[in-house]
């Protein structure tokens, strides 16, 4: 249970992130802005709204794909202990045949 | 200021770097057209993309016309709280492949439709298909009248030649290409765009004495000043505090859920390359949008210094009204052929998003039993037809379709992301909570739109026709709906309920990549209800009139 835990804080973690990096509107209406306060020439609130929705984003999603895909080998490994043993067509069960590429039309599983 | 101030002057060079460009394109697609072989190929380019290929196509499909001249021209027009939302849109690629692209690629599904009918049943899909497909054409309409402007504004050729003519040219070399054509050529789009941007834009900031030109996204700070002297009020944020949060509701939700970005996450190689596009895709889509907002800056400076009134119509213009003034003719020719790259890349994801959906999620639903040979028949079918109604669309569209991209992303975030994303979350949600949420809110969201019944409106003006006032209320609804009609079938329902349950147990643990069943992962109400109380005060701060 602990990658699957690790798995939907993270997501709530990381998805929290994200939004305030892109959405610093709402902290500036209710700080207030001052167009003499200037980083770099541009006014503060402007260039911190810039950069943290393009470079913060960047940095985020840098640390986020590194976690998630080292979440993904934690997965991995808790299914090999959980089957006794590496992760092969036979061990698998339904739930991934289930949800197996199918020709279209002949959806696996497919409810009508 | 007259149409002899944007257009250039030379128009064989114009012409002539639009067939060179088209003729690499037509090149590219004609060598993938031998590559596909099956459907998989041709809506999916055979799950074999690479992850910087893969981003700088996913940019690509992003960034429309717009990126060049729509956005530069909404910047001087309605300044800082337009590049709020502008801001938000990179959000739309790293959250749809955190809260579902990953989970629809494990399960190898073609389209989120595709996903919606394995997970929900075939009523759902062909429900979340119809919205999928409105807010598709609706897409790919603007963008085919966006190119035949750009022919007919930027090179003086007359409207609905260049409409016809250069819709049957795209849906040519996308036909042909399919995916993989389509992603090729999108990523090749997609360099173009930013060469065509980026360098030119440090040619003009030098041109005008700005000290931190080689820096273009970020080193104009020397403009400022001018800046605040011709619009001192350009950095306030002019709206009250709920139009800030509608940007999260309408358009952050919306674009997550948008179907062809879904799309192009589905063709990676594998499900961590999947998610390295996510960075890459930040990094080429944050420069150039910083990039815009630097050209919407210099834009408003040369035209306070040259003293000159800035219609709307020229506004629009900038960009190359810019590259003109300071550059040579040759640049400038360099430029249109990055609008254009813009446009055609946005319609290749959308033709084939459409086409997907069409041949794949509807014919191959209703006829199942056809050969590989007769799905990629169709699929070519479903390609052409589609290009072919979005130009017969163009030629008169509706003043709906064309009003506003941003309302359809509202249409999104009401009637698609709920379905998808508590889909992906859940195994507590049923068939009946996703279909009732989806066809009520959407239906909710299109009848309070001040382009049905004009009396009955949330709102009025900017945050009506861009569908902010209107999603507070769906988006909330939509969610509530779907969690609550699901929750109360179980109850209701019992025995269905039960069975649609276990079901999404094995599904929702099964493609988060667990090789066993628990029927304990992603299974208790309790962060549903909490989500539905969370949505209610912005359901009802919406309501409150603006």
């Amino acid at each position: 249970m602990k990658a699957y835990k690790k798995e939907v804080r993270s997501t709530i973690g990381f998805g929290i992130g994200y939004v305030l990096l892109g959405h610093t509107g709402l902290w500036v209406v209710m700080l207030g802005s001052d167009n003499s306060v200037r980083l770099f020439g541009l006014p503060a609130h402007y260039l911190v709204a810039i950069l943290l929705g393009s470079f913060g984003v960047l940095v985020w999603s840098v640390i986020w794909c590194i976690f998630a895909n080292r979440l993904e080998d934690e997965i991995e490994a808790e299914n090999a202990a959980a089957t006794g043993g590496p992760r092969t067509d036979a061990n698998v069960t339904a739930s991934t045949s289930a949800a197996s590429p199918a020709a279209p039309g002949q959806l696996a599983g497919a409810a009508k | 200021m007259t149409s002899a101030d944007w257009q250039i002057q030379n128009i064989w060079l114009g012409l002539g770097i639009t067939l060179a460009v088209f003729g690499l394109y037509y090149a590219v697609a004609m060598i993938n057209n031998k590559k596909t072989a099956n459907a998989t190929d041709l809506y999916l380019a055979g799950r074999s993309i690479g992850p910087l290929v893969n981003s700088l196509a996913a940019s690509s499909t992003w960034m429309s016309v717009a990126t060049f001249l729509g956005v530069v021209a909404l910047i001087q027009q309605l300044h800082l709280p337009f590049v709020y939302m502008w801001i938000q849109l990179i959000l739309s690629v790293p959250l749809l492949v955190m809260l579902y692209g990953a989970s629809l690629y494990r399960m190898g599904v073609f389209t989120s439709v595709h996903f919606v009918q394995l997970r929900y049943g075939r009523n759902t899909a062909f429900l979340a298909a119809g919205w999928m497909l409105l807010i598709m054409l609706m897409y790919m309409v603007g963008q085919f009248i966006g190119i035949a402007k750009v022919f007919e504004v930027l090179l003086g050729l007359p409207y609905t030649p260049s409409l016809i003519l250069s819709a049957l040219v795209i849906t040519g070399y996308i036909t042909i290409g399919g995916m993989k054509g389509a992603t090729y050529n999108d990523a090749i789009q997609m360099v173009i765009m930013m060469i065509a941007l980026l360098v030119p834009l440090a040619a003009i900031l030098k041109a005008m004495g700005v000290a931190g030109y080689w820096v273009p996204p970020l080193g104009y700070g020397d403009l400022t000043d001018a800046l605040l002297e011709q619009i001192p009020t350009f950095f306030d944020l002019k709206f009250e505090a709920r139009f800030y949060l509608s940007l999260f509701v309408a358009l952050t939700i919306g674009t997550l859920g948008l179907p062809q970005l879904a799309q192009r996450v589905l063709t990676s190689e594998n499900i961590k390359s999947a998610r390295v596009v996510v960075p890459w895709f930040c990094l080429w889509v944050g420069l150039m949008f910083l990039g815009t907002y630097a050209m919407g800056f210099a834009g408003v400076y040369h035209f306070a210094m040259m003293g000159q009134e800035l219609t709307p119509e020229a506004a629009d213009k900038t960009t190359l009204l810019l590259n003109l003034a300071y550059n040579p003719e040759w640049v400038s020719a360099f430029v249109i052929a990055g609008v254009l790259a813009a446009g055609v890349s946005t319609i290749a994801g959308l033709m084939i998003g459409v086409a997907t959906v069409v041949g794949h999620d509807i014919v191959g639903v209703l006829r199942p039993h056809m050969s590989e040979k007769q799905q990629l028949r169709y699929g070519y079918m479903a390609l052409a037809g589609t290009g072919v109604v979005s130009l017969l669309v163009s030629l008169d569209p509706p003043a709906f379709l064309i009003t506003s991209i941003f309302w359809a992303f509202g249409l999104c975030a009401t009637a698609i992301t709920p379905m998808v994303v508590l889909g992906v979350w859940s195994t507590r949600i049923n068939p009946w909570g996703a279909f009732v949420g989806s066809l009520l809110s959407g239906a909710l969201y299109i009848l309070l739109s001040p382009y049905v019944f004009a009396d009955l409106v949330v709102g009025s003006g900017l945050v009506a026709g861009l569908g902010f006032s209107t999603s507070l209320i769906s988006v909330p609804v939509g969610f509530i709906l779907t969690i609550l009609v699901s929750l109360a079938t179980e109850r209701f329902a019992r025995g269905k309920a039960e069975v649609a349950r276990s079901r999404a147990q094995e599904l929702v643990e099964g493609m988060h990549g667990w090789a066993t069943v628990t029927r304990q992962r992603y299974d208790s109400s309790q962060w549903l209800l909490i989500l539905a109380a969370l949505w209610a005060p912005v359901l009802l701060w919406g309501l409150v009139p603006w």
